[in-house]
């Protein structure tokens, strides 16, 4: 199961929900949210490193997160918190992903009511 | 093994041309910095690693380049998300109230009225004209080079008042109006708002100390109130008070903080009020709709054509008695003629766009944008929703003129100028760095 790559187009419409699923428990870097990504996802959810920056700029542009920059080690970092308005559209996808896994369940014939 | 600085990995040519070629797509510039530093960030992160791992540096950091992807597809991610954005609505809204002007200046001339609205509609088309394409280089323009002449635009809005004061015209008590050969200019108007754009980049309330308060408050609240009431613009002096209330509140480091200059500010203007003989008067016929001295002569006249009209309105070039009908009461007679169905139509399009510059203050993340956009909706919010009120004497009838249907003057190319500022603000919502 583990070397299957995920289809594309599914892990595009979920990223963003799991990136502000990250950052509800902490602040953090870009380099970080790919590694816990990478780990908590046993190397499912494996992208182009490049193209997370740009999504995390949209999440910041909707105000879901806001952004400050750090010194570590004599390198800079830029962290992104989670908003309470990213909390909300949090829960919101959350709703919809629940939704859809449970009407998928039951297509599929294993169904959890 | 832990004090061990991180190992250097920049600069490398494979780097600055990767980070050269996703910025290439983004026509923010003022981003490209903050963009090549965070994905240098990240690249120098992941070759660390490899290199710990035991690669080579030149292969551990070609590789972590490679692991960024295509740089063409970033670029134009970024771009897409920090493009220029265009409120088509609020464009939309203020050509239409521009077209609502137009055509009641149009009937207005059509009628057979008073020689001195002749050239109404000829004049009101030049003057929208020039008002448009003031909007459109002010909407062009970058409003965030007004950051640094903060200071000396506000000192110069107040310059200008002190020097109303000594060389400006007198008319119905006031004194605001200078000529320059042919054109009249109404300088409080005009004062206002280089202060308002001035007061954007004024010194946060929230880092006020209490020397600095007291510096603050003075010069940029009482100085102005005072100059305006000075000259008998109690009108401007209203207005200005809520903008630098607005201020305080944008910047604000407490709701106390705002709570007493609000108070004071209204207990201030209160106390003018109740000292002048003339304002306690104009006030007591707005409250009592009683007047022996005829200060509610307008307001009756209003209320007249108003009611005297009906769903569809008198029609193109309908006759009616109004004062100050191409200004202050441009929106009455916009009504007579055209009906209420019209007149509910221009209170949804105002509604609309005062809901519009609500919204749009949440949007904008740069702090001067915001307080600029926010000081400045404050500032056109006014003066659409008062004259709208006292035209049904829910707020005392004054010379305030509904902006962009109104014939113009001075007030309507400031306005233009405004819209303008606010258009460039929230074109560049994206295309700003956040401190």
């Amino acid at each position: 199961m583990n070397q299957m790559q995920v289809n594309k187009e599914l892990l595009k419409g979920s990223t963003v929900t799991l990136i502000l699923t990250l950052l509800e428990n902490q602040e953090m870097y870009g380099y970080e949210i790919i590694k816990e990504m990478e780990k908590r996802s046993g190397g499912v959810f494996l992208f182009k490193e490049g193209t997370l920056y740009p999504i995390l700029h949209t999440l910041e542009a909707e105000s879901w997160v806001e952004t400050y920059w750090q010194t570590h080690d004599g390198r800079k970092r830029k962290y992104y918190r989670i908003t309470q308005d990213g909390i909300a559209a949090l829960k919101q996808r959350k709703r919809e992903w629940e939704l859809f896994r449970n009407a998928v369940d039951c297509v599929l014939g294993e169904g959890s009511v | 093994m832990s004090n061990q600085l991180e190992p250097v990995i920049y600069p490398h040519p494979a780097i600055d041309h990767f980070l050269d070629a996703v910025c290439r797509h983004v026509r923010a510039k003022k981003l490209h910095l903050d963009i090549k530093e965070e994905l240098l960030s990240h690249i120098e992160n992941v070759a660390a690693q490899k290199l710990e791992q035991g690669l080579p540096y030149e292969e551990a950091v070609q590789t972590a380049v490679a692991g960024m992807g295509d740089a063409e597809q970033i670029g134009k991610q970024f771009d897409k998300v920090h493009r220029p954005h265009t409120d088509w609505g609020m464009l939309t809204i203020i050509l239409l109230l521009c077209g609502a002007g137009i055509i009641s200046m149009f009937s207005l001339e059509s009628r057979p009225g008073p020689i001195y609205l002749n050239f109404l509609f000829e004049y009101k088309l030049i003057l929208t004209g020039i008002g448009l394409a003031i909007m459109a280089a002010m909407w062009a323009f970058d409003y965030e080079k007004l950051k640094k002449y903060s200071e000396p635009i506000f000192a110069s809005g107040v310059l200008l008042l002190l020097l109303t004061s000594l060389f400006g015209n007198k008319i119905n008590g006031q004194t605001g109006w200078f000529e320059i050969g042919r054109i009249t200019l109404y300088l409080p108007s005009l004062a206002a708002i280089l202060m308002i754009v001035g007061l954007a980049g004024a010194v946060p309330a929230k880092s006020w100390t209490w020397k600095s308060t007291a510096v603050q408050v003075v010069y940029r609240g009482l100085l102005p109130l005072l100059l305006f009431i000075e000259k008998n613009v109690f009108t401007w002096a209203v207005i200005y008070l809520l903008v630098f209330v607005v201020h305080i509140w944008m910047t604000r480091r407490s709701l106390v903080q705002v709570a007493v200059i609000g108070i004071g500010g209204v207990g201030l203007m209160s106390g003018v009020i109740v000292n002048s003989y003339y304002l306690m008067q104009r006030v007591t016929a707005f409250i009592s709709r009683d007047d022996p001295a005829g200060n509610t002569y307008q307001l009756s006249k209003s209320l007249e054509a108003l009611r005297s009209t009906g769903w569809l309105g008198k029609g193109f070039g309908a006759e009616v008695v109004l004062p100050g009908v191409q200004s202050e009461s441009v929106h009455v007679y916009f009504i007579h003629s055209f009906g209420w169905i019209s007149g509910l139509s221009l209170v949804l399009l105002i509604i609309v766009l005062l809901y519009k510059l609500l919204v749009s203050i949440h949007f904008i993340r740069d702090d001067f944008g915001k307080r600029l956009y926010a000081g400045m909706s404050a500032w056109i919010a006014i003066q659409f929703i008062w004259p709208m009120l006292m035209i049904f004497g829910y707020a005392p009838y004054v010379g305030l003129e509904i902006p962009f249907l109104s014939y113009g003057g001075t007030a309507g190319f400031i306005q233009f100028v405004a819209i303008g500022l606010l258009l460039s603000i929230y074109r560049r919502r994206d295309m700003v760095p956040c401190p």
